[in-house]
Parts: C-alpha cells; sequence; structure tokens
C-alpha cells in the first residue's frame, strides 16, 4: 500500500488544490489554510480512506505528513 | 492598545503554549487578530473585560474560557464531519446539556465574547450591527433582543441606540444573568425588562421598532416559528438584525442549515424580505467553495416586513 500516494488526493481536496503535492517532509507550515479545521478534515478523510480509527490527537502529534504515513501504518498493522 | 487587552493577549499567548520552539495555530490566530483590533471594538472590549473583572472573572479565566470555546468546537467540528450532521437536534438536549449548566455556560459565553475580538467573521459582524444602530435607529421607541448570550450587544444597543425601551428575552437565566452585569450602568437611566423565557412562549402587546436576533436560529428546532413570531412582533416600518451560520458545529447548535438559500428561504417564507446583508464565507474561501466543502459560513441580514 502506498500511503503517500493515497493521501495526495485527500490533501488535494482538503485544500481545494488539484495542483498541491505533498512530501513525506510536508507540515503545516508549508500550506497556508492548513489550520485546525483543516486538521479535522484531514482525520476524518483518512478515517473513512484507510478504514481505521484515529484520535484527534493522534494526528496533532503528527509533526508532518511522514509522521501521518507511520500513524497509518501502525493503525493498519 | 490598552492594558487590559494588552493583558488578555498575554494570557492567551501562555495557555497556547507561548514560549515554546514552535508557533501554532491558535497562538498565531491571536497575535493575527490583536494586530488588527479595531478602535471601537477595542474600546467595547475593555468595557467587557472591565465588567467581568468587577463581577470576579480574572483575565486568566477569560483565556481558558476561550481554550475551552475552542476545544469545544473542535470537538463538535469532528463530530459533524465524522456524522454529517450537528451532534443534537431538540432543545431538551441542549437545555440540559448547556443552559440550565450554570458552569458550564459562564465559560462558553465568556469564550463566545473573546471570539467577538478574535474571530474574523464575529468582528465583521459586530461592524455592521454598530452601522445599523447609527444609521437606523435613532428616536425609535422599542428595543427587543431575543437570545443575548453574553450581554455584549445588548449593551451596545442600549449605549448607541437610542431607545425608549428595551426587552432582552433569554431561554438561559446564566445569559440574562451575565446580560444584566454588562448593562447595570444603564439600569437607572433606561427602561429595560428583563425575561427568562422561550421566545416562542413570550407574549408582548408591544410592536418593535428593531428586533435583533444574533445567532440564535440555529439554536431553536423551528426556526420558521420563530421568524414568524418575530415578523408578527414588529412594527410594520420595523427592522429585524439577524445573525446566523452555516455548516458551523457548536454544542448547541441544533439547526443545520447547508446553504444560504435556505436560510433566505425561511424569510421568503416569513414575510421578510432583505434590506441589507453580510456573508462571511470561511476564511481563505469563497461562499461556493465553502458551501461545496461544507465549510463555516456567517450571515448577517437587516430584515424587513414585506
Amino acid at each position: 500500500m502506498d500511503i503517500l500516494k493515497e493521501l495526495q488526493p485527500i490533501f488535494q481536496d482538503v485544500f481545494d488544490d488539484e495542483s498541491l503535492v505533498i512530501t513525506n517532509k510536508t507540515c503545516s507550515a508549508d500550506i497556508e489554510d492548513w489550520d485546525s479545521l483543516a486538521q479535522i478534515r484531514l482525520v476524518v478523510a483518512i478515517e473513512k480512506q484507510f478504514d481505521i480509527k484515529l484520535n484527534f490527537s493522534d494526528l496533532q502529534n503528527a509533526s508532518n505528513v511522514g509522521d501521518m504515513v507511520q500513524l497509518i501504518q501502525s493503525k493498519k498493522a | 492598545m490598552e492594558n487590559s487587552l494588552q493583558l488578555l493577549k498575554e494570557e492567551l499567548l501562555r495557555i497556547f503554549g507561548a514560549g515554546t520552539n514552535e508557533r501554532n495555530s491558535r497562538q498565531t490566530a491571536v497575535l493575527d487578530a490583536f494586530a488588527h483590533v479595531d478602535n471601537d471594538l477595542a474600546t467595547i472590549m475593555e468595557r467587557y473585560i472591565d465588567i467581568a473583572q468587577k463581577n470576579g472573572d480574572t483575565l486568566p479565566f477569560m483565556a481558558e474560557s476561550y481554550a475551552f470555546f475552542l476545544d469545544e468546537t473542535e470537538k463538535e467540528s469532528l463530530f459533524f464531519y465524522q456524522e454529517g450532521h450537528y451532534r443534537y437536534s431538540t432543545l431538551e438536549e441542549v437545555v440540559h446539556q448547556v443552559y440550565a449548566n450554570e458552569t458550564y455556560m459562564k465559560k462558553y459565553m465568556t469564550g463566545l465574547a473573546i471570539s467577538l475580538l478574535l474571530w474574523p467573521q464575529h468582528k465583521q459582524f459586530f461592524v455592521f450591527f454598530h452601522t445599523f444602530l447609527h444609521e437606523h435607529c435613532k428616536r425609535k421607541h422599542a428595543y427587543l433582543e431575543i437570545g443575548a448570550g453574553h450581554g455584549i450587544f445588548c449593551s451596545e444597543a442600549m449605549r448607541e441606540g437610542g431607545f425608549s425601551r428595551y426587552d432582552i428575552v433569554d431561554i438561559s437565566e446564566t445569559s440574562l444573568a451575565l446580560t444584566k452585569k454588562m448593562t447595570a450602568e444603564f439600569i437607572d437611566t433606561h427602561e429595560i425588562r428583563f425575561i427568562h423565557a422561550d421566545f416562542l412562549q413570550f407574549e408582548s402587546e408591544e410592536r418593535y421598532d428593531v428586533i435583533s436576533i444574533s445567532e440564535v436560529l440555529e439554536h431553536v428546532e423551528t426556526p420558521q416559528e420563530f421568524l414568524d413570531k418575530s415578523r408578527k412582533l414588529m412594527k410594520d416600518d420595523g427592522r429585524l438584525y439577524l445573525t446566523t451560520c452555516i455548516n458551523a458545529p457548536e454544542i448547541d447548535h441544533i439547526y443545520l442549515f447547508r446553504t444560504i438559500q435556505e436560510v433566505e428561504d425561511l424569510f421568503a417564507s416569513a414575510g421578510l424580505g432583505i434590506d441589507e446583508k453580510l456573508y462571511v464565507p470561511y476564511k481563505n474561501t469563497t461562499i461556493a467553495r465553502s458551501e461545496r466543502q461544507k465549510l463555516p459560513i456567517n450571515v448577517a441580514y437587516i430584515l424587513k416586513k414585506i
């Protein structure tokens, strides 16, 4: 499973930007509209996409997309 | 900036982790808001802080209440995006959880009052309301406010509006108590009635020049009934100041408006026309995108009988 690849359309949808490209190093400082509401919408979209349950704090503790990928991997294991 | 606002800013930054290596979005929002404080709003918020402190509230309590308000908003937002609807849908549920819970209401209303200073849409609405009072309300007789909440808006109506009579109706005793404190300076000079009631049960022979329903429609089960009754209580040349929100989860929001059109259809059905309006989409978005992505939209209107 290429989690980063599956996260791309989620980020593009949440931030309404089809040209957005994320990497493992992408963090909230890199995307202007990445606020707490965007974080919530990412949580919900990720839960649905990967069929996992996240606590809001799980993602708050993730400092970049790479941490999110590892978190998703751990939930799917 | 006056001292009380500066001290409040420092308390907010302290709570949101100022001094750590990484600045978070809450700190940024506080710094941005305080960098662009309108003079009139600053005066009003200093007055609010002064009154609150005289009534025993501390600046740390105010800052903690605002943090609480943000936490509750995030919790309800998570629920909303997971489930597609607000958590509660009946008045009974929120009376029990919120309005009859004095401790919760005190923190909630205090946090909401602080958001007037920090949330762009609340600031814009305050300016809209102030302008309306200045331009339309001199030498008018009767003012009715439903859902006074923290009391800031009706205190400004008393200060600026020049009405002969003020009726303030709220379903929450805690809100009425807060409002009485906010308006204490006007008790001896203005004719004011504070009425603890569900507006739908409120009876009055009075017909009002101005009715204010600010952030109320989303808190009621039957907004159409609410508007129908409001229209009956308006003078023929009266005005209704109304604000509400779309896709905006809070713990006591029970009626979900999904589009602006849904709101404006209710006005038409109630025989109310739009004199003025202000739409505030979610920051850095458009109305179209906010509706499509179910992001919060705030709307304000001056309505008249048609």
